[in-house]
């Protein structure tokens, strides 16, 4: 039994490392892969193996998701106004200390959630009838708050409605994992199309990595863990939504500090989702979705995969740097144009594959809106109106 | 014609033709329902046929009559949790009703 786990973590950590690594595989497609094969993973190792090695895999994935984030898709920053922090400090040749803040983000998060979790438990179930009522008022006032925090407003309206219908219609479509075209297309393809065409060219990468003090860390954890609670049970919010609300009700934040705030953010959620689906049975994230289709997890399970979760939290946090620095030494060697190609075709064979013709429509589409968004220099945030709006919907209360 | 516009214009048009493919999904479930529990927050259904036991969450989609033998088309999404067959409901079509 501890061998199988042992083996099914390893497996998970190893997995987690190259589904990391490769740009556009989002953990919820990892997620329904996995539960495809569960009667075959369930015929050879314990549920509760099974479960270990979908959290290993998925933490993993977190930490390890910011190498391709942060290297590739990125524009020339003098002409790009959406520039994403991690893309800004590639072009200034520091895209080490752009993972290194991320991945410490994270971890912060591992242990920041150990400290969140028993008030969960102490409040989430009596709370949960209420905030479920509100759901819509509380959706529709982060929708109202994430579009009065951009500056072009009309834009970014006709940006917003055309989110929404897209999401709405992407979703309606008889296809399989019809998430998968949608957000590649809206942040993935669109990204590197625009970089292919300002041919990008990366600077040489800062070997050193800049380690931010303690007194910078602090706000970023604090206002990460009064934020992450309520983005775990709350549906169609993305970490870098709640990160955006955090540093604009908490006072602004600087680059590294929204980096590092996102990586607890992100951290935190997928951590909580577990509590949540122990406490109120809604499965947050993919992974949390698939653990559901295997058993429901005891407290006591739940203190095992938490300490699973510490050790390969660490182990990821060593992981993603190493391979940082390794990369980070080549990238402006390589032909940066080249790799974009050659991923542009992955992405696209893999939609094909997976979500079919239809789906391909729906990146085809998402990318032209992502585009229309970075041609106009909007922040891409507010593409995430795809699922917001949808979810506004399914609360509707009148 | 500036390219940002380009891209909104072929965003609208691919919205439009998605909407209109929309139209033409096929039905996840159809069958006689043989059996019904309606609770506050959810529908326990099962389909002759059909082995698994469906929940349907979001029953506003629902019409607000609906009782055994009643024949009906489901269009939406199948999720499985814990054994369950989730569909959360786009649409449902009465087909016959006893």
């Amino acid at each position: 039994m501890i061998l199988e786990i042992i083996v099914g973590i390893i497996i998970g950590f190893i997995l987690g490392i190259i589904a990391g690594l490769i740009p556009g595989l989002h953990i919820n497609l990892i997620s329904s892969l996995i539960i495809v094969s569960l009667p075959f993973l369930l015929h050879y190792f314990s549920p509760f193996a099974v479960i270990l090695f979908i959290v290993s895999m998925s933490i993993t994935t977190v930490f390890l998701d910011f190498i391709p984030s942060t290297f590739l898709g990125a524009p020339e920053e003098d002409t790009a106004l959406s520039i994403l922090p991690s893309h800004e400090l590639l072009m200034k040749g520091k895209a080490n200390t752009a993972i290194f803040v991320s991945s410490l983000g994270s971890l912060i998060g591992i242990f920041a959630s150990f400290a969140i979790i028993p008030l969960f438990f102490l409040f989430l179930e009596s709370t949960y009838p209420f905030f479920e009522k509100m759901m819509f008022f509380l959706l529709v006032w982060i929708a109202i708050f994430l579009l009065m925090n951009n500056k072009n407003l009309k834009i970014v309206l006709i940006i917003c409605i055309l989110a929404s219908f897209l999401g709405i219609a992407a979703l309606n479509q008889s296809t399989n994992q019809p998430l998968l075209p949608l957000l590649t297309g809206l942040f993935g393809t669109s990204g590197i199309i625009f970089s292919i065409n300002q041919k990008t060219k990366i600077p040489e990468q800062e070997k050193t990595v800049e380690i931010p003090k303690i007194k910078e860390i602090t706000k970023p954890t604090l206002i990460g863990m009064c934020i992450s609670p309520f983005c775990s049970f709350l549906p169609g919010l993305g970490s870098s939504q709640a990160t955006i609300i955090g540093s604009k009700i908490f006072g602004n934040v600087e680059r590294k500090q929204f980096l590092l705030m996102n990586g607890i953010i992100n951290m935190i959620v997928s951590i909580l989702s577990l509590v949540t689906l122990i406490l109120i049975g809604k499965s947050r994230t993919g992974s949390a979705a698939a653990i559901s289709q295997i058993r429901e997890i005891t407290t006591n399970e739940l203190v095992i995969i938490l300490f699973v979760i510490a050790i390969v939290g660490i182990l990821s946090f060593t992981t993603t740097n190493f391979l940082s620095k390794k990369i980070s030494s080549k990238i402006n060697k390589l032909n940066y144009q080249k790799i974009s190609y050659i991923l542009l075709i992955g992405l696209t064979i893999s939609t094909l594959l997976i979500s079919g013709p239809r789906g391909m429509l729906v990146l085809t589409t998402s990318t032209c809106l992502g585009l229309a968004c970075q041609y106009y220099g909007t922040q891409k945030n507010i593409l995430m109106f795809c699922l917001l709006t949808p979810t506004i919907l399914y609360y509707w209360p009148f | 014609m500036k390219p940002e516009r380009i891209f909104i214009i072929l965003t609208i048009i691919g919205i439009f033709l998605l909407l209109i493919l929309s139209n033409f999904n096929k039905p996840i479930l159809t069958g006689e329902i043989s059996s019904i529990k309606i609770t506050q927050n959810s529908i326990n259904l099962k389909i002759e046929n059909h082995s698994e036991d469906i929940l349907i969450i979001n029953k506003t989609k629902l019409p607000e009559i609906i009782k055994k033998g009643d024949i009906i088309e489901i269009y939406g999404n199948k999720q499985l949790q814990l054994n369950k067959t989730i569909i959360f409901t786009d649409k449902i079509i009465f087909l016959e009703s006893p």
